[in-house]
């Protein structure tokens, strides 16, 4: 990764940290462990937490895993016809397409569930 | 013969009870000039004890005890969240330093991992107080 995205990572994971630490002390989480996890990573850290949200909500889990799993699934395809059309245009490696169908799959379980939340 | 004292007594009474005046009493005002008065000013009386009482505009007191606990609550958070920045910025400085040292694939493994330990431990840690 090049040193000049750092900044750009930098505000996501302050973000998502800080989101997820005053969430967690809205509901009476461990707030200080929630928040450092969210800043370890992006976005699995904050799939984790609404994860954990829900089936504290008392939520039906298994059901909304397999539903996560649909919409990664849904938004992985999608990517990868995007990354595949692009591919020549962009000049993408495969490396890069895998990187690209990965994210999206898991941006879109981070937004489904964080839309679930709110 | 009722006397000036025993008429505002029955007054008062008729005013509080919303009775109408006897007769007796209606006789002695109209020939007793001091009970005019008092009499007058007795409706006068009744006239502003039957208007409507203007609604409060002070809130309950309970509310300012709320405020002070959410003031008190706010003032916490803040104090944790500049702590929170703190370990944030500690955080970041070893994210910049292992990118630098082009160590960025494996800390993306390994705080991927960290995240789901913690996230395990911290679930294991609160797991008995479900909703």
């Amino acid at each position: 990764m090049p040193l000049e995205l750092f900044p750009l990572l930098g505000v996501i994971l302050l973000a998502q940290g800080l989101y997820i630490f005053k969430k967690a002390k809205k509901k009476g989480f461990n707030h200080w462990l929630w928040g450092f996890i969210g800043l370890l990573n992006a976005p699995l850290a904050l799939i984790y937490f609404l994860i954990y949200s829900a089936y504290k909500r008392g939520e039906n889990l298994t059901n909304l895993l397999a539903k996560s799993l649909l919409v990664g699934l849904w938004s992985g395809g999608i990517m990868a016809v995007v990354s595949l059309v692009g591919r020549e245009k962009f000049m993408l490696e495969t490396e890069a397409l895998a990187v690209f169908i990965i994210l999206g799959a898991i941006m879109a379980i981070a937004g489904f569930l964080w839309g679930k939340e709110s | 013969m009722l006397d000036c004292k025993k008429v505002e007594e029955l007054m008062i009474d008729t005013l509080l009870e919303k009775k109408p005046l006897p007769k007796e009493v209606a006789c002695h005002i109209h020939e007793c000039p001091k009970c005019q008065v008092m009499f007058s000013d007795l409706k006068k009386m009744e006239s502003l004890l039957n208007e409507p009482a203007e609604p409060l505009n002070t809130p309950p007191i309970w509310y300012f005890s709320h405020l002070v606990s959410t003031n008190k609550e706010e003032e916490i958070t803040s104090q944790e969240t500049i702590l929170f920045f703190l370990l944030a910025s500690v955080i970041l400085g070893i994210a910049y330093w292992v990118i630098r040292l082009n160590l960025f694939g494996p800390f993306i493994a390994i705080t991927s991992f960290g995240a789901l330990l913690l996230s395990l431990v911290a679930a294991s840690v609160g797991r008995e107080t479900r909703d």
